[in-house]
């Protein structure tokens, strides 16, 4: 028989009992229904779960560090210099040599140095984190409006304040900030131009102020920084390209950095400490500048999240300290499989017994039927083509409860979403009932599957009955 | 010493001809359905083969049987035996169907029998819109449209009031002659049997007589 022929026998048979087609259908809808939202509730949990990691860092991200290099603004370089000299700098070359490697996305240098920030009567302490503009494209930096990324060909440094940088800002007087008054300083960021101090040790010993850090000056001395009289910093006057939007309570990964270009800063850098050691860089063991320009770390993204591990792993095996957020990721994988597993588990009872109902159906269809099946098989209808008759007329009661089962549930779905807002339950953005196409597609896709498994026996029962019964005169 | 065996057929042994219109008759319980059940293949003999056109019916199995009747056999029922949700082309067409033929050609052939079967107004009709001669014309005409080497009917008349089943064995004649089908027919009536060519008594299983009915004077229309 044809296929098409097939399908139209078997979608009529099904017409020919409608209420009972419909009962039947509804129980797979039930099913399907129950199952697509059960799992849509773990999604949503995934997905704010993953909002959440996309704050701390992203799940595909990974941050590598040189094995000596510890990141620290000043170096000591009489001690380990002699041994790590030839160790795994990160350098314009290692970025090249990563970019190489399998399973690596992007790879981005990172530079991040301490600054001082003056404003009026404030002071504030605060990261300049260099990175390249595609780097900082990809974090998906969401800014306060009007605001927009470090522009890498402006003449000047452009900085992008994180949404918390004032908060470490002080009173220069009274040294009381945010967390004491619990006021901001009265500074606009957007708008304000301020005085940034890459030149730390030198602004220190000008002001010999009394808060400052002892061991500052002590190592500084140990440290042989190039000019031994204090020179006067050089106070750059920087202004904002954007801020990041949030405010100063609300939480991200760059909430407390300054964002800016990475080359403007090394030019900045290297313009300032001219002749000297730039602080945060190695130097020779006669306290001379290492000859190439060396970045705090490397930040990588890997192209999947399961490849994160195996990235990690062939990068340290290279002789570089690698962070990544995948311990995480897998307890959290853990979790969640667990939690969708559960849910899913009790969606699919409710699909059991729809089974159950398709399988009564068809059983029913096959003794109604029995004398129509004989006759099918004494005027030549093949064996295959009966059971594919019945199977297909079950999976068409799956099908058919599988569509309508989704479009009940994205009602649901809906719904819930409006009812129960994401924060109230998991408390962060983002609805907590989430249907992906993948889920629609796969819960129809098992719908058909257990109509046509649930008609598997009913229908090789059509196939096995004795075409005898059906010419025997009654 | 309860158990005795029953043979409903025994010691059976007969040939029919290509083109030749056969009659079975018996009283029932005499094993002639038994008979028109396994040359059909429905049932299977303890013992001896029957053999079609030169294939063994009693050796295949079952899909093989399905594939046999589907390309060589023709049936007409008692009851007729229509798919109550199909219309009369439709039924007629069915075999052609299951051999996987397009639409458009086999609602030509369902047509044209139709045609000859003397339905051509009630091509549409579903089976419960018909009455009882009218289904066993559509019976008829499924029977022939696959073009089969042999027929089998199995009291064709049995559900007909006696004027109807004249029109259908007469029907049934003409269109067996006219397209040099092969017809064995089962009935319990001997006045019936008088349309066959040739005639086999059967009694308890056994063939106790055959008749062999000269043309002109099996004529049973012209009796009536």
């Amino acid at each position: 028989m044809r296929w098409s022929d097939l399908l139209r026998m078997s979608a009529g048979s099904l017409k020919r009992r409608k209420l009972r087609a419909f009962l039947t259908i509804l129980g797979v809808v039930i099913g399907t229904a129950s199952i697509v939202v059960m799992i849509s509730l773990g999604l949503g949990l995934q997905q704010s779960m993953y909002e959440q990691m996309e704050l701390d860092g992203g799940t595909t991200g990974l941050t590598v560090t040189g094995k000596s290099d510890d990141g620290m603004v000043y170096s000591d370089s009489t001690n380990t210099s002699g041994e790590e000299e030839t160790s795994q700098y990160i350098t314009d070359e290692t970025i090249e040599e990563f970019k190489t490697l399998e399973y690596v996305k992007s790879a981005d240098p990172v530079l991040t140095v301490s600054a001082i920030a003056l404003k009026g009567k404030y002071e504030g302490n605060f990261q300049l984190y260099g990175t390249t503009a595609e780097a900082m494209e990809r974090m998906n930096l969401e800014l306060e409006p009007g605001g927009r990324l470090p522009d890498p060909d402006s003449p000047e440094l452009e900085l992008l304040f994180g949404n918390m940088v004032l908060v470490d800002f002080y009173e220069k007087g009274t040294g009381s900030g945010y967390w004491d008054t619990g006021e901001l300083p009265d500074i606009d960021l957007e708008k304000d131009r301020i005085f940034v101090i890459l030149d730390q040790d030198s602004y220190y010993q000008t002001q010999e102020s009394p808060d400052m850090g002892a061991a500052g000056t002590v190592e500084d001395g140990a440290g042989g920084a190039g000019g031994n009289t204090v020179k006067t910093p050089k106070k750059y006057v920087l202004g904002a390209c954007g801020v990041i939007a949030g405010g100063p309570d609300a939480y991200n990964a760059n909430s407390y950095y300054v964002l800016c270009d990475i080359y403007k800063l090394k030019e900045y850098l290297q313009k300032e400490f001219r002749g000297r050691s730039i602080p945060g860089q190695p130097t020779t063991q006669s306290g001379k500048p290492y000859g190439r320009f060396v970045y705090s770390s490397v930040s990588m993204q890997a192209d999947d999240m399961e490849h994160v591990e195996e990235l990690a792993q062939t990068i340290r095996s290279l002789g570089y300290d690698v962070q990544t957020n995948v311990e995480y990721i897998n307890g959290m994988k853990k979790t969640l499989g667990m939690v969708q597993a559960v849910l899913g588990g009790i969606g699919a009872v409710s699909l059991l017994v729809a089974a159950i109902g398709i399988a009564n159906t068809m059983m029913m269809a096959i003794y109604e039927r029995t004398r129509e099946i004989g006759v099918m098989k004494v005027i030549g209808c093949s064996l295959k083509n009966i059971r594919q008759l019945f199977l297909l007329e079950a999976a068409f009661i799956g099908l058919i409860g599988g569509i309508a089962g989704n479009i009940l549930s994205f009602i649901i779905s809906a719904v819930i979403n409006v009812l129960v807002p994401g924060e109230s339950l998991w408390g962060t953005e983002g609805n907590i009932s989430y249907i992906p196409i993948w889920l629609m597609l796969a819960s129809m896709g098992f719908a058909v599957l257990v109509g046509m498994a649930a008609g598997y026996f009913p229908a090789v029962r059509a196939m096995r009955l004795s075409p005898l019964a059906a010419i025997r005169n009654e | 010493m309860g158990d005795s065996v029953v043979r409903a057929l025994d010691g059976v042994s007969f040939e029919i001809h290509k083109g030749e219109f056969c009659a079975i008759v018996g009283t029932s319980g005499s094993g002639k359905s038994t008979l028109l059940n396994m040359l059909a293949g429905l049932e299977r003999p303890t013992k001896g083969e029957v053999v079609i056109n030169g294939s063994h019916i009693e050796k295949m199995r079952e899909d093989e049987l399905v594939r046999f009747r589907r390309e060589n056999v023709g049936f007409i029922f008692q009851s007729f035996h229509l798919i109550g949700t199909m219309n009369a082309l439709e039924n007629v067409a069915l075999p052609l169907m299951f051999r996987g033929e397009a639409p458009r050609e086999r609602l030509k052939k369902a047509n044209r029998l139709l045609t000859i079967v003397g339905l051509d107004r009630h091509k549409k009709h579903m089976p419960n819109q018909m009455s009882g001669g009218q289904q066993q014309r559509v019976g008829v005409a499924r029977a022939l449209v696959s073009d089969p080497d042999i027929i089998f009917a199995d009291e064709p008349t049995g559900n007909l009031d006696s004027r109807t089943s004249e029109d259908v064995m007469r029907l049934m004649r003409e269109v067996v002659r006219e397209q040099g089908r092969t017809l064995v027919m089962v009935t319990h009536d001997d006045h019936l049997a008088e349309y066959a060519d040739r005639v086999f008594h059967i009694i308890d299983g056994r063939i106790v007589k055959i008749d062999v009915n000269t043309t002109e004077t099996s004529d049973g229309g012209e009796r009536a």
